[in-house]
């Protein structure tokens, strides 16, 4: 079990694609045998959270959002709140996504992203050309994983240690082959001492040297493979050899 | 026959809210607020969902991690152990703690909660009584 799912990381797998401006209502009208889908008895399951010419971001009651843009396909899952009436008292707020792990989670939406990225209309050579994995996790920095707490204590050094209202991004090269190169992009945000709960995010990226043509045969094991890839760099991170000085590694 | 229009109650008369709107806010004396405190409701939740999660490793998992802790314990007290190794261990012993508080975190933190509510409590009534004295004297 991955630290992720220890501590309840939520997922967003996204794909990058040749330019193809397809209008809006083509989207949809691409989307809607998934759309049927996200009814229960008479209640529709989905919003429409934002509608331009070019793209379209559906957000499902179960904690799934698919953003589709000219060059981008991206499927994240947020957990969903709402307010609940109470007998006699202020309304309390209830969980209406469900808690699972990250790593089911992430075999979720990776599922959920093929089945949009095949019905999305574009020509027949549309190019793919970089998946992101990300995970971004909420979380006290006592809890984080050593390594997570040594990449930011690394950073705080300066100053003896990050404290509330801080934040700060890396994006470092992490490996390459002839047939891509692979980067993470590092976030770290603390907010005020209000919330004093901060939020990390690695956002693993794999870039192709050439675009792999967009198939339906091929896509599940590119993201299968790129997925590998990036949850190996994830457990890395939380084992922390990277950011340890002291060590030969 | 017409019925009186429902008017709420006026707040002015005595309020047991920290709001600025309440009665203390008159006399510039907090009243205390049993139980009070922001509740940061997506750290609550994630920490719950993460418990969930963390509860759900199976033995087998469980009792790998304890093999692989004491194989690495066994390194470290030989002397033999290198530094990825001694990371290695910080993990693994960091994924037990995440186990072991899936298992007893929640009834921990009920006490802790517990805990601090009373202590917040008493802070706000020490503050009350300073107030009140305050209020006692200028008359």
């Amino acid at each position: 079990m991955s630290w992720c799912d220890k501590l309840a990381s939520v997922p967003t797998v996204g794909l990058t694609l040749d330019w193809h401006f397809a209008p809006a209502a083509e989207l949809i009208t691409a989307l809607s045998p998934l759309l049927n889908e996200l009814v229960e008895g008479d209640k529709q399951k989905f919003q429409v959270s934002r509608l331009d010419a070019f793209s379209v971001i559906l957000q499902t009651d179960s904690g799934f959002q698919y953003a589709v843009e000219p060059s981008k396909v991206v499927v994240s899952f947020q957990h969903r709140m709402r307010a609940k009436a109470v007998s006699g008292g202020a309304p309390i707020m209830e969980m209406i996504s469900q808690a699972q792990p990250f790593t089911n989670l992430l075999t979720e939406v990776i599922r959920r992203l093929v089945e949009v990225t095949i019905r999305i209309p574009g020509p027949r050579n549309r190019k793919l050309t970089r998946v992101g994995v990300v995970t971004t996790t909420t979380v006290d920095i006592e809890d984080s994983p050593p390594g997570v707490v040594r990449l930011i204590n690394y950073m705080g050094r300066p100053w003896g240690g990050i404290g509330p209202g801080s934040s700060f991004q890396i994006a470092g090269d992490v490996g390459s082959t002839t047939g891509w190169t692979d980067r993470c992009i590092h976030t770290y945000a603390l907010p005020e001492p209000q919330d004093q709960i901060a939020s990390v995010m690695f956002d693993w990226q794999r870039t192709f040297k050439a675009g792999h043509a967009l198939h339906k045969d091929t896509l599940p094991e590119i993201l299968k493979r790129s997925r590998e890839d990036a949850e190996k760099y994830f457990e890395d991170l939380a084992e922390g050899n990277r950011f340890d000085e002291n060590g030969s590694v | 026959m017409k019925t009186a229009a429902y008017k709420p109650v006026e707040q002015d008369e005595f309020d047991l809210s920290p709001s600025e709107t309440s009665a203390g806010s008159h006399t510039g004396i907090k009243f205390p607020d049993f139980g009070g405190g922001d509740a940061a409701l997506i750290a609550v939740t994630a920490k719950l969902a993460g418990r969930i999660n963390a509860a759900s490793v199976s033995d087998q998992e469980h009792k790998e991690l304890l093999r692989e802790r004491q194989a690495l314990l066994d390194k470290k007290l030989d002397g033999t152990i290198n530094r990825q190794e001694e990371n290695r261990l910080a993990y693994v012993r960091w994924s037990l703690d995440r186990i072991e508080d899936a298992k007893y975190g929640h009834s921990l933190d009920k006490i802790d909660d517990a805990v601090q509510m009373y202590q917040r409590f008493v802070d706000q009534l020490h503050d009350f009584h300073h107030q009140l004295e305050g209020a006692t004297k200028r008359r």
